[in-house]
């Protein structure tokens, strides 16, 4: 009603300060946008591997370590495995850039069973099935990279003395963005038997698919337990560990992050307060005359939280546009540290933003408003002579 | 010193009130043992030296501020004993006031600025149009109403002010220098308007002015010399 | 020109607003300078790693140790090569190590992470930077002791002073805690070369030999001969070209620390222009009156992109008093090269810390400039006849 009205007039008469203010509020819980979605697209990862029962062997010794080829067919013939595939990190060079998309050697036959959830045409799987030097692409790639199925595609290995030479036939539709391609596993490793590499028939990693969630457990066990007293014996866990391993290595840029967000809350909250206190150290007079009135101090005391609170609600509205922005951008220029857009990761942490304004606007807007409120009106008309 | 005996009871009583300031340590003694009687219809002007206590006084008839000792009663109702929050519903309720500079707020149109004491009340939005219209037409600025005070001169903001004041139909006006900061013609206006609202509309008016001519339409006027309230000057500066 | 006294005088006076802008910089410095700080601290820990003389020969074909796989029984015969320099014991310092990876969860419950354990002999300890043992004992072989750093102990578990430690099955007791100048072996568990190939069933293999050279010239020999005997198969890097790999660890903090940076410098420096305008508005009349008074509109730029300055430069000062506490405060990251941690210390050198005082100038520069243009644009007459 009119008291918003007068709010509103209150909010836009020194436009300068208020933009300032709502401009800092924005730039900061931007920010804070940014860093929230960044922590949240992490967590969507994980949540996102535990729907697909998932299991990833490794050696125990972690990445660097092998797994013969053969202990693909063991996994796979293990209770409970409905598929299993080599998965290997090629890591190669693409126009002399370095790992500009994630590349993996897999088996074209049984790979679309371990991730029944991406989507591929028959025709354009067939021909990936039969083509050795085959490559699929996930889609977005195809798009930001403007490829055509039939293009080639060359990379130069980095840690292997190979160098590939794909071609495009085919593309998949997955999930998330996995920025992805894949080939054959014999394709690389015939090649690098070819230049006499000491570690050939390493299957990198093994990708399997578990019939249901129930039996993983049970599955990971066999599986280590199988392996244990072998060359290679191996650490396996669900995707979703396997997810959170990597979000764990940034444990202390997570509670770094944290830390900032608090610090710029906090500091908000000054800048904020700061200016609404320059506002009203210059609206005495006024603020004794609307109580000289009969307005009384709740309604002073509202009315200027209301004015607080409009100032920082427009700066969060301004801010988690510019973190989503940000999102969206992150996420087609670096998929790999930001695997969803901000659309795909709706949650509760947006709401973090929006509380984190309210509250910014209600604890700067408390001083000066109770300091309003307190005012005598004998003192603030006084001021004026 | 009230002329002659009440016809009907006071709307305004004040008994027996000194206000002193606290300043640090020592107490400025403002207003010593004043007593002063209002009846409905009744225009007082208020003068004194500078410094005297004359705003002092206006504000705690006005229930903006409390005597240190004494009462002060409007409509029999003892505004000592009220806390701060029924003060400012009595107030918004029973007084209007008009200040030196106006003090319209800057950002509402004259119109808004009418409106705001309204806000307090239950009336519904067609009801306060009315009434902020028919303020605005009897100080005559009906055609500004859409203005906003820095859009008018100080004559017509003050007269805004007093369409402020009166909207609410207050029991009491009180202004505090009104004409102080218009030149004489603006002056004249206000005061016409102010004797107008005393005799059509039967307002009980208290005015502070440092201006006899001003003071000379009241219907009568009270000195204060030192916080003591006297019928007529010591001194004779204040001569018409 | 206007007394800078004049300025601290208006700051003074509005103490309260003065005070608010200075605690808001104040947090956006220490924000920035810790994020520095830590990238100071990763630079260093990987810069003082790398010795000019020293070289990591590992298994050919081989970028990191993890991956690597020697014999022990050729790596040692490394130690004949001519060029290499020895203690003054005349032992050669070429020392066999032997590297895994163990994941182990941080303390507080901050997930679970990989950690580096190496197996070593006792030259190996001199070919790190002041390698010295700071509490408890060195380890002794044999006996399944290991011994780390204080900030690892701090960081994981089981890695305090007496507590074991599982590797396959097998615990192994911390003894002691080293110090290196801060390099990247902070960031490991030492155990006894013998004794860890055996706990990973894999005796007889090593990852890595570690060498000094006598001089330049003997180390470009020892990478010749390393890279082409072929009985040893493998290749050598200096450690300074080896570490300047792993310093892409940083990278991704340095971009982490430049957004965070950017976004809160920005946002600062629009209150600090808040802040000016008020000033510049609540003493319209004394510009006014300045000018009248015959100073020109160059003086009041000055005095009040001045007053903007030292407005943002206490807010600096303030944030670097307020980091200082952290300085030695040790973090990690993740170091994607050996898919494990690095373990590091915060470094406010001098060199970080006036990185954000200069920031805190920016801030009031930037912040200052609109308003300031402000107050110069003011007409004299209506600036005389503001309330
Ligand atoms: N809140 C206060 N605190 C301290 N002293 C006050 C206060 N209000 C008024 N005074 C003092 O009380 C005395 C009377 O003040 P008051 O404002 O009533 O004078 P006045 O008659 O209205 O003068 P003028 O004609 O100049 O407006 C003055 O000496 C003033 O300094
Ligand atoms: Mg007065």
């Amino acid at each position: 009603m009119k008291t918003f009205k007068y709010i509103w007039r209150n909010v836009t008469r020194n436009w300068i300060r208020s933009s300032l203010t709502i401009l800092s509020v924005g730039v900061s819980l931007g920010l804070m946008t940014l860093l929230y979605g960044f922590i949240a697209s992490q967590d969507e990862w994980g949540k996102e591997a535990k729907k697909n029962n998932r299991i990833v062997v490794m050696n125990v010794q972690g990445f660097s370590g092998q797994l013969p080829i053969a202990s693909v067919d063991t996994v796979r013939g293990m209770q409970g495995v409905d598929a299993a595939v080599p998965y290997s990190w090629y890591g190669g060079k693409y126009q002399n850039k370095e790992m500009p998309f994630a590349q993996f050697a897999t088996d074209p036959n049984e790979v679309f069973n371990v991730w029944p959830e991406f989507t591929i045409s028959e025709e354009e799987l067939k021909a990936f099935k039969e083509n050795r030097q085959g490559c699929v692409v996930d889609r977005r790639l195809l798009a930001k990279w403007g490829w055509k199925v039939g293009d080639r595609i060359p990379l130069q290995g980095t840690f292997y003395p190979f160098d590939l030479d794909l071609q495009i036939v085919g593309a998949f539709d997955s999930p998330q963005n996995t920025d992805s391609i894949w080939f054959s596993w014999s394709y690389l490793d015939e090649g690098l038997k070819q230049k006499n590499f000491a570690r050939t028939g390493n299957s990198g990693t093994i990708f399997a698919r578990v019939g249901s969630a129930e039996v993983m457990p049970a599955v990971i066990k066999a599986i280590d337990d199988r392996f244990e007293s072998s060359d290679s014996p191996t650490r396996s866990q669900t995707e979703a560990a396997f997810a959170q391993m990597f979000v764990d290595m940034l444990g202390n840029v997570r509670s770094y992050i944290q830390s900032i967000a608090i610090a710029v809350v906090f500091s908000l909250s000054l800048v904020t307060a700061n200016s609404m206190a320059m506002s009203m150290r210059e609206r005495v007079t006024e603020i004794a005359v609307l109580k000289a009135i009969g307005f009384s101090r709740l309604r002073v005391l509202s009315m200027i939280l209301g004015e607080s609170m409009v100032v920082t609600f427009i700066g969060a509205c301004i801010g988690f546009l510019i973190g989503c922005m940000w999102l969206q951008l992150l996420n087609s220029a670096i998929p790999q540290y930001f695997p969803f857009k901000p659309a795909e990761m709706i949650g509760p942490w947006m709401l973090t933003t929006f509380v984190a304004a309210a509250g910014i606007g209600l604890v700067s807007g408390l001083i000066p408003a109770l300091k309003a409120a307190q005012l005598s009106v004998v003192d603030g008309l006084r001021r004026i002579g | 010193m009230s002329s002659g005996l009440p016809s009907s009871d006071p709307i305004v009583e004040v008994i027996n009130v000194s206000k002193e300031f606290r300043r640090d340590q020592n107490s400025i003694p403002v207003l010593n043992n004043v007593n002063l009687q209002l009846f409905r219809g009744d225009y007082l002007s208020l003068m004194g030296p500078s410094g005297s206590g004359k705003t002092t006084l206006l504000n705690l008839l006005a229930g903006l501020d409390r005597p240190t000792s004494g009462k002060v009663l409007v409509c029999g109702e003892d505004l000592g004993v009220l806390s701060e929050g029924a003060l400012a519903k009595w107030r918004s309720r029973h007084v209007g006031f008009i200040f030196q500079l106006y003090n319209l707020i800057p950002v509402l149109t004259a119109f808004e600025n009418v409106e705001l004491p309204l806000t307090l009340t239950s009336l519904s939005r067609k009801e306060r149009k009315e009434h902020v219209t028919t303020a605005l037409e009897v100080v005559g600025l009906a055609d500004r109403m859409d203005h906003f005070p820095r859009q008018l001169s100080g004559g017509q903001e003050q007269r805004v002010a007093i369409a402020r004041a009166i909207v609410t139909d207050p029991t009491l006006l009180v202004a505090d220098e009104p004409t102080g900061d218009l030149d004489a013609k603006s002056a004249g206006e206000i005061l016409d308007l102010m004797q107008r609202l005393n005799s059509d509309f039967q307002k009980t008016i208290v005015m502070v002015t440092h201006d006899p001519n001003a003071a000379a339409r009241a219907k009568r006027t009270v000195h204060l010399e030192k916080g003591v309230l006297v019928a007529e000057p010591t001194s004779v500066s204040h001569s018409k | 020109m206007i007394p800078v006294r004049y300025n601290v005088r208006n700051l003074r006076v509005r103490w309260m607003t003065t005070l608010m802008t200075v605690i808001g910089t104040a947090l956006v410095v220490a924000a920035s300078v810790l994020t520095l700080s830590l990238i100071a601290g990763i630079d260093h820990a990987l810069r003082i790693s790398g010795h000019e003389l020293d070289l990591i020969a590992l298994r050919k074909g081989s970028t990191d140790e993890i991956s690597s796989g020697l014999e022990q029984k050729v790596a040692r015969e490394v130690s004949s090569l001519p060029g290499i320099a020895r203690d003054a014991a005349g032992q050669p310092l070429c020392s066999v190590e032997f590297v895994t990876i163990l994941t182990k969860p941080r303390r507080n419950n901050q997930g679970t992470t990989n950690i580096i354990v190496r197996g070593l002999e006792p030259v190996g300890r001199s070919l790190r930077p002041d390698f010295k043992i700071t509490e408890g004992r060195d380890l002794n072989p044999g006996l399944n002791e290991a011994i780390t750093s204080r900030q690892m102990a701090e960081r994981f578990e089981n890695l305090r002073l007496g507590e074991k430690l599982e590797i396959n099955k097998r615990d192994f007791t911390v003894v002691g805690y080293f110090e290196a100048s801060g390099s990247s072996a902070e960031s490991e568990v030492w155990t006894d070369l013998k004794d860890v190939t055996l706990a990973r069933a894999t005796p007889e293999v090593a990852t890595t030999v570690n060498l000094r050279a006598q001089d330049m010239d003997a180390r470009k020999t020892l990478i010749d001969a390393l890279e082409n005997d072929k009985r040893f198969l493998m290749s050598a890097v200096t450690e300074i070209d080896y570490f300047k790999e792993q310093l892409s660890a940083s990278y991704a903090l340095w971009v982490i620390g430049i957004i965070i940076a950017s976004f809160l410098i920005v946002g600062a420096s629009f209150a600090a222009s808040n802040t000016m305008f008020a000033a510049v508005a609540s003493r319209s009349r004394e510009i006014g009156t300045l000018r009248a008074l015959g100073f020109d509109r160059r003086a009041i730029l000055i005095s009040f992109l001045l007053e903007s300055v030292i407005l943002c430069s206490l807010g600096g000062v303030l944030g670097c008093i307020c980091v200082l506490p952290f300085s030695g405060f040790s973090t990690g990251t993740a170091n994607w090269q050996q898919f494990s941690e690095i373990t590091f210390s915060a470094r406010l050198s001098p060199l970080v810390l006036s990185a954000g005082i200069l920031l805190a100038v920016g801030m009031g520069l930037f912040g200052g400039l609109l308003p300031a243009i402000r107050a110069v644009g003011m007409n004299i007459i209506t600036a005389l006849r503001e309330r």
